[in-house]
């Protein structure tokens, strides 16, 4: 064996060469080989997919919270539209009654929190549903336009009522939606008996006479 | 080419969160009926109730709800659920003051499949007619409408969210509410014979 082994400055040895060239596939390169240009665009490819995703994750946040401020403010409007049915003023309830003459048992209006009753109950004594209801007070002038054009014994509960005094969370205004609660379910079961007692008086009709 | 792929991906990730996002307010939007249209009759009313309540009295109300009341504890228990009670009434002095086409308006937001008419009463003895409407989603009730009337008056219930209706129904009268005395019959009576509006 010739120092070639060990010294490449040395002659060269032709079984040392044999070796080197049949192990040269396997040889410590400093610069390491650049990848196929396929691959490389694949990467790259990955990279702006990544960012785009990350660009579109961010604008869908941004456009949900934009989404979001849009569908609050309008359902604060709608709240507010659907609170207060006709806005202004500083009462809270007023029965208006423009036929003073042919009802005189509403000569004074009451100071109702979001109450309102039917013709027949206005006639009857208080009922319980009615027990927060404030002293009666002389009755009001209609000032907004909701009974234009209507009949002269027109007769339409208003509500007037600041919506930000409605919102405060107060005692008031807590009774105050109870209160509308309560009418609302009357309403709706009244007219679902209504429906079913209805219904079951054919029923038994139909029976009587297909018996 | 590639670039064009990304941005289509990137609109449809963004219209299926704007999708996602939107469903629930969408959903609760079609349960709710439009009244608007019965604006109109207001002036020639005699008697007009409008009840708005949605989520957020709801919310404001039910607290004052006495949990040491049982009839109030009811009240709560069927409120459950409820997203809104919505109420239009109309009381006339006079016949025909509204038209079957302003019933027609309500009625036709009805007819979409998600909507059950499940009771139709046409009372020609009482001049009562009534429908029933439910809105379900398979397991349980998402809405309810009532379109009432009679030749003087006209009234639509909407009630979103699930409610538990034979409650509701047994609720007249009850939980110091004071019953109301519709035309057509007392409860637990026929309608009266001649008792006509």
């Amino acid at each position: 064996m010739s120092d070639y082994l060990w010294d490449p400055s040395a002659e060269a040895d032709p079984e040392v060469e044999e070796f080197e060239e049949a192990l040269s596939c396997i040889r410590y390169r400093a610069n390491t080989s650049k990848l196929p240009e396929r691959l490389e665009s694949a990467i790259g490819a990955r990279h702006t997919f990544r960012s785009s995703h990350l660009f579109a994750v961010a604008a869908s946040v941004a456009l949900l919270m934009l989404a979001f401020g849009v569908w609050l403010s309008w359902n604060n409007y709608q709240k507010q539209a659907s609170l207060v049915q006709v806005a202004g003023g500083n009462q809270n309830y007023v029965l208006r009654d423009e036929a003073p003459k042919t009802n005189a048992g509403f000569e004074q209006s009451r100071d109702m929190i979001l109450t309102t009753e039917t013709t027949s109950e206005l006639q009857k004594p208080r009922p319980k549903l009615q027990r927060n209801a404030t002293p009666r007070k002389p009755l009001e002038k209609p000032d907004n336009g909701y009974n234009n054009g209507g009949s002269a014994s027109s007769r339409v509960m208003v509500t007037k009522m600041p919506v930000r005094n409605l919102y405060a969370s107060n005692a008031v205004n807590g009774e105050a939606a109870k209160e509308q609660i309560m009418l609302a379910l009357q309403i709706s079961s009244a007219k679902l008996s209504l429906a079913q007692r209805l219904a079951q008086g054919n029923a038994a009709r139909q029976s009587k006479l297909n018996p | 080419m590639k670039v064009k792929a990304f941005s289509i991906l990137k609109l449809f990730s963004l219209l299926l969160l704007i999708l996602i996002a939107a469903t629930p307010a969408w959903a609760q939007s079609t349960s709710r009926l439009q009244l608007d249209s019965l604006d109109h009759l207001t002036p020639k009313a005699s008697q007009t109730i409008v009840i708005n309540i949605d989520e957020r009295v709801l919310k404001l109300g039910a607290p004052f709800l006495k949990s040491t009341d049982p009839n109030e504890v009811k009240i709560k228990e069927l409120l459950d659920g409820v997203k809104g009670i919505y109420v239009k009434s109309f009381m006339f002095e006079k016949e025909g003051e509204f038209s079957e086409a302003d019933v027609q308006v309500v009625r036709s937001q009805l007819n979409s499949p998600d909507w059950l008419k499940i009771v139709e009463v046409r009372s020609q003895k009482e001049g009562e007619n009534i429908d029933v409407f439910i809105k379900t989603d398979n397991t349980k009730i998402e809405g309810i409408a009532v379109i009432a009337f009679n030749s003087k008056e006209l009234t639509v219930v909407n009630i979103i969210g699930s409610v538990d209706m034979d409650k509701l129904r047994q609720m007249e009268g009850q939980f110091g509410i004071p019953e109301l005395e519709l035309e057509g019959g007392s409860k637990g009576d026929e309608p009266q014979p001649g008792k006509k509006n």
